[in-house]
């Protein structure tokens, strides 16, 4: 992995949250890497090309964690918790790739529209696994984690567009309302009371 | 003057002498083939293939004033605006596509309009007025809570299937279209926040106390459910769709059971 290729992403990343992906020239990425153009060109074929491998680069970062912190546990919801308190702490860790992973991405390309969905679209079997923790699985609507996905989906879209969210904090509502339809209000209201873990620099 | 679509709602503008228009600018771009997957922003788009209903007023010369020409010239382009971002997508229409398919000049489109965002922004609030009138003159507010929510939603699957494009345009385009866009959709969802919230009143006393993001999750649940609709694949009936977002939208203040009794009888009705 060159360098120059890594200094353009950077470079691609800063301008991308400072001034929009519209706005920003291939030209503004070149001079803020301080990388010649043809070098630009040996690593992307375009603009977007550029942009998308930023995307590719946060994105799986964030699964490998999200996913090893679900597998860390064995019951839902316990897994799904763990995995939302791992995006908490991966967008504190990480508040530029979020924003550019949730918000940015929206306003690049179709195709890039299509690669951030298929990111949230992880988190679909996260959920989904709720239908059997339920104690009665068939009275959950057939497309309950698909509308949940979607909604949480865009609830952390929005909150990425403003400043100073605060992502540990969000996880217990998060829980509770996903947990509803599965298991029940009583079970939902459980999850307000449940205390965050150590996060990464504590534990 | 009201408006661009006719109330018969079958997607048709003011029929008359006019011809559809036969540019090329509206034909769908290739596609490897229809929809398999559900529709909202990143799920690949349908082969529409849907001609321009276009507003029809004599182009060319003749005797209107010049503020009417204007008037039903601004009527076009957004018509046309709706169609061809319906068929394209925000990001490759350009202001060529729109003025052809309007059947406009460019000085005329740029006497009315900054560019292409500022098209689509016009628009786009033009179908949120609509809707919101369509809702205030339907739904009456001596209702129930729970059969404003439910007539709410009626409502609006109703527009969905009679004007497609239309919702197309606010609940999957908008969001793509840019910041600006992006915040007047979340301003036109957040307009029914109180109206929900109402519902925390019916809750009973002892029930816990809900969580402050409630609204906006089942806001965003519900307009999911209703993008469903846009989906050339989804095999709901209007009424299927009607039930489960009412169902979303009455359960958190009513309970699941409750919830759903009600919005299976709201649909029968």
């Amino acid at each position: 992995m060159s360098a120059a290729r890594e200094r353009l992403k950077e470079a691609m990343l800063e301008l991308a949250i400072e001034k929009g992906y519209e706005a920003t020239e291939v030209e503004d990425v070149v001079i803020l890497a301080g990388v010649p153009r043809a070098e630009f060109e040996r690593c992307f074929a375009s603009k977007e090309e550029c942009a998308i491998a930023v995307f590719d680069h946060f994105q799986a970062d964030f699964e490998t964690k999200v996913m090893a912190a679900y597998a860390s546990e064995e019951a839902w919801p316990d897994n799904l918790r763990a995995a939302a308190y791992a995006i908490a702490d991966w967008s504190v860790a990480n508040p530029r790739g979020m924003r550019f992973g949730t918000v940015e991405m929206l306003w690049i390309s179709e195709a890039a529209q299509a690669r951030r969905l298929h990111g949230f679209q992880t988190f679909l079997g996260m959920i989904e696994a709720g239908r059997e923790a339920a104690p009665d699985p068939d009275r959950v609507p057939p497309d309950t984690a698909g509308r949940l996905m979607g909604s949480m989906a865009e609830i952390l879209t929005r909150r990425m567009q403003g400043k100073g969210f605060d992502a540990r904090a969000f996880v217990p509502e998060l829980m509770a309302l996903i947990v509803t339809p599965y298991l029940g209000e009583e079970a939902a209201a459980r999850e307000l009371t449940i205390p965050s873990p150590p996060g990464p620099q504590e534990g | 003057m009201r408006n661009y679509r006719t109330p018969s709602g079958d997607g048709s503008t003011f029929a008359g002498p006019c011809e559809p228009p036969t540019d090329h600018a509206t034909d769908p771009p290739e596609r490897p083939g229809p929809r398999e997957s559900p529709a909202g922003v990143g799920y690949p788009r349908s082969v529409a293939g849907q001609e321009i209903d276009a507003v029809v007023v004599p182009t060319g010369r003749h005797g209107l004033p010049a503020d009417i020409v204007a008037e039903h010239q601004r009527e076009r382009i957004l018509a046309a605006t709706i169609a061809v971002v319906g068929n394209r997508g925000y990001r490759t229409t350009t202001v060529d596509h729109i003025v052809k398919a309007a059947k406009v000049g460019y000085v005329a489109f740029y006497e009315l309009f900054e560019g292409k965002e500022d098209c689509f922004l016009a628009a786009l609030g033009r179908i949120v007025s609509d809707t919101r009138t369509e809702l205030a003159e339907r739904v009456s507010t001596e209702l129930p809570w729970d059969e404003q929510i439910s007539g709410g939603l009626r409502v609006l699957v109703e527009l969905i299937g009679a004007e497609p494009e239309r919702a197309r345009f606010v609940l999957v385009e908008a969001q793509g279209a840019g910041r600006d866009a992006y915040r007047r959709y979340e301003e036109a969802m957040d307009e029914a926040v109180p109206k929900l919230a109402e519902g925390r009143a019916l809750r009973s006393k002892g029930a816990p106390e809900l969580s402050a993001a409630t609204e906006e999750a089942t806001l965003t649940g519900v307009a999911w459910i209703l993008q469903q609709m846009l989906s050339d694949e989804d095999g709901s009936s209007p009424r299927q769709t009607l039930v489960a977002a009412t169902r979303v939208a009455l359960a958190p203040y009513l309970g699941e059971s409750e919830a759903a009794k009600l919005a299976a009888s709201a649909a029968k009705s």
